[in-house]
């Protein structure tokens, strides 16, 4: 039987006593892979050798940071992982106010956040997911807001995507715009409408 | 509270008082005036704008004359130099 594709000799053919080396590709799966060569020479009962690659530890690895316009809109924020189960949170503190979807794309297949991803395709090799958070409300104020997204796999270590939003534009407004002062100068109220400092001249 | 005066710079001397709690967000202003003693409305546009200057208001703040009431016989005022005569209410 011929060996698997992710393995290469450094020589298919030798005479008499000598080394063969095998190299691997990278392997990104969880579980080891296993394959079989046969050593054949005339006259001579075939060897067979058997050749493991170990799997890649668990792992998760998500953008660092995302961006989102201060008209507000939508993000996705992808990574790769070779975990069986994500689990999405919102940790820290969320200025933005996000809604974190119950849902997200895991090897192009739609998956529950924190259920086991269907055919587990971590075990075999690592696979890129996605999640898309929609919705998100316009930044009125005149500071950028944050927000942080944990990735954490079925076992390993956490990622997490620094989420900033953008300052939104000042703006002000007074009501009404003209007003009468009695000749005695009797004061009028004016209302001003801002989301910052102001000066009057 | 917060105070800024503008002058009407209508050489009366008078200025127009604007008053707050604070110089930032939303705030109702007070505006009062010194009175007029004058026989004619004034008129004064200030401007509101944001620190980052880049959002502006404009007021208009009219003030009203004091009122004159003018004495007329068959519709006609009495005059002196062409100006109509009359006295403070």
């Amino acid at each position: 039987m011929a060996y698997a594709s992710w393995v290469e000799p450094n020589k298919t053919s030798g005479n008499g006593n000598d080394t063969v080396s095998w190299t691997g590709s990278n392997h990104t799966g969880r579980t080891a892979r296993q394959t079989t060569a046969t050593f054949s020479a005339s006259g001579v009962e075939s060897k067979t050798l058997t050749i493991i690659q170990s799997g890649k530890s668990e792992f998760v690895s998500i953008d660092a940071t995302a961006s989102v316009a201060k008209s507000g809109g939508s993000i996705t924020i992808s990574g790769t992982s070779n975990s069986s189960k994500l689990t999405f949170s919102l940790t820290g503190t969320d200025n933005i106010g996000l809604t974190l979807p119950s849902t997200y794309t895991a090897n192009s297949v739609s998956t529950n956040n924190g259920v086991a991803i269907t055919g587990d395709p971590g075990a075999t090799q690592q696979y890129a997911f996605s999640i898309t958070f929609t919705n998100i409300g316009e930044n009125t104020t005149i500071s950028s807001k944050t927000a942080q997204l944990t990735v954490t796999p079925n076992s390993g270590t956490a990622a997490v995507c620094n989420i900033t939003q953008a300052a939104g534009d000042a703006y002000l407004t007074i009501s009404p715009t003209t007003i009468t002062i009695p000749a005695a100068g009797t004061a009028q109220s004016v209302s001003v409408t801002s989301n910052t400092s102001w000066s009057i001249s | 509270m917060a105070t800024t005066t503008i002058p009407w710079n209508d050489g009366s001397g008078g200025n127009i008082t604007l008053t707050y709690s604070s110089a930032s967000g939303n705030q109702t202003v007070t505006v009062s005036s010194d009175a007029n003693t004058g026989y004619s409305d004034r008129t004064k546009v200030i401007t509101f704008t944001t620190t980052t200057g880049n959002a502006s208001a404009t007021l208009t703040i009219t003030q009203s004359s004091k009122n004159i009431i003018i004495i007329t016989f068959n519709d006609v005022a009495m005059t002196q130099n062409d100006v109509a005569v009359g006295y403070e209410q």
